[in-house]
């Protein structure tokens, strides 16, 4: 057989195997392994997607939670400024009540020491006349003191 | 560690067996003088007799089967069985093997036929071209197997393959570009009408000759590589046995870059097909 001989049989092998060939991947193994194909194309780019949102949104709740925490910090620094000023204010009201309510209770008992100091005054003067006009009685002997006259001298020991 | 062990041990075995069998056929080949033509030539040319080893019997093929067509027979089954065991429909986690299949049509779906066609047009044309790519690859490099033989190396297997690319570069040029728009394409405009006449008869030759310089690029690489491949191993019988030191690495190199060039060639056969048909029923200037 000799190199450029014509062969017209194994021509038309050629476009009979092509033909077939062409024919049973076109009908039979085209279709999956393109729909596959495509499958997974949309997949990974779905998964690509995704990882790309995924992320974003980790971004932007790392952004959130920095913002909350700072936001957090903020309010508790001022919640405790509050409670420090409040619990200030408080001590200070009620150390005024205290030294209020001590300065009445000083003053009421001021005033009943006051009264007490009179009462007992009242009581020895009115036994100071008795007294003395018991002892004037027993000094002359008789009781000649009258009740007018023993409030007389009741009167005068009081402006003694 | 092992494997430097082994290769060298291997190469120990490749030198002593090609000094014995240099001794042997120096003493054989002294009475009788090589057929060196015939010997190449019956490795790379078509035939009905089946060589499966040395020493061992040929078969004769039945009448009407041939090397070559057996060849052909062989890459169909071949790619259709693999392509059919392995492709299942909703295969969303493939095995490696499945990949390896999927990624020759990948490889012409985004290196050839999208870049040049578009996604749209390209999309019908896929199946036809990788076709053409497996068929042209399998039947390259089924030839590099011992005993079989290398169909794509046979000029009326690649001249029948250019003809259908320049039956579809007419077809497609018809179809997108209409009849006669299709020739007065071919007519360079704001030229003279003797001139351009001219030129549209040597722009349609030129849809011929390209077809043609297809099918002539494909097989004299194919037949070159082979002969090549060939040519050092004959050169044991022709200069002497003892050659076989020099010619069978060599022999061994050409064999590894013919397994490139079988590849490349498919490329470059579905790549020169999918622009002229592109070309052909495109306007010009888009």
């Amino acid at each position: 057989m000799d190199l450029f001989t014509l062969d017209p049989g194994l021509v038309i092998w050629t476009w009979i195997s092509f033909g077939i060939l062409f024919f049973i991947l076109w009908k039979f193994v085209f279709p999956p392994l393109m729909e596959n194909l495509k499958k997974r194309e949309k997949t990974i780019a779905k998964s690509i997607d995704d990882a790309a949102a995924i992320e974003r949104r980790l971004v932007e709740i790392e952004a959130e939670r920095g913002e909350l925490l700072k936001k957090t910090n903020s309010e508790a620094d001022e919640l405790l400024l509050q409670t420090r000023s409040d619990a200030e204010e408080l001590k200070k009201r009620l150390l005024e009540k205290a030294e209020k309510e001590a300065e009445e209770v000083l003053v009421q008992a001021r005033r009943k020491a006051e009264a007490e100091r009179e009462a007992l005054l009242r009581a020895l003067q009115d036994d100071l006349a008795d007294f003395v006009c018991d002892a004037s009685e027993k000094v002359i002997g008789s009781a000649f003191i009258t009740e007018k006259e023993r409030e007389f001298s009741r009167e005068l020991v009081k402006e003694l | 560690m092992r494997l430097k062990r082994l290769y060298l041990l291997l190469l120990i075995v490749i030198l002593t067996s090609l000094t014995t069998s240099a001794v042997f056929a120096e003493e054989a080949s002294a009475s009788e003088s090589p057929d060196v033509s015939g010997t190449l030539f019956k490795h790379v040319l078509d035939g009905n007799k089946l060589e499966l080893f040395p020493f061992v019997p040929e078969i004769t093929l039945p009448h009407g089967i041939t090397m070559h067509r057996l060849m052909l027979v062989l890459s169909v089954l071949l790619i259709t069985g693999l392509y059919s065991a392995w492709i299942k429909r909703g295969d969303l986690k493939p095995k490696t093997r499945t990949i390896l299949l999927e990624s020759l049509v990948i490889f012409v779906r985004d290196d050839i036929v999208y870049p040049i066609m578009g996604e749209e047009r390209g999309a019908k044309w896929l199946p036809f071209f990788t076709t053409m790519f497996l068929f042209l690859s399998v039947l390259n490099l089924l030839g590099l197997i011992p005993a079989f033989k290398t169909a794509t190396g046979n000029i009326n297997v690649t001249t029948a393959m250019a003809i259908i690319v320049l039956l579809l570069t007419f077809i497609a040029g018809f179809k997108g570009l209409g009849f006669v728009h299709f020739f007065k394409n071919l007519f360079p405009e704001g030229t003279p009408l003797g001139i351009g006449i001219f030129v549209m008869l040597l722009e349609l030759l030129s849809l011929f000759t390209k077809s043609m310089v297809l099918s002539l690029r494909l097989f004299a690489n194919m037949f070159a590589g082979h002969l090549a491949i060939l040519s050092f191993l004959v050169l044991i019988f022709v200069i002497t046995p003892f050659f076989g030191f020099i010619s069978v690495p060599f022999s061994v190199f050409t064999y590894t870059l013919e397994v490139l060039v079988g590849l490349l060639q498919a490329f470059v056969f579905t790549l020169l097909s999918c622009i002229f048909i592109m070309m052909a029923s495109t306007p010009e200037g888009e």
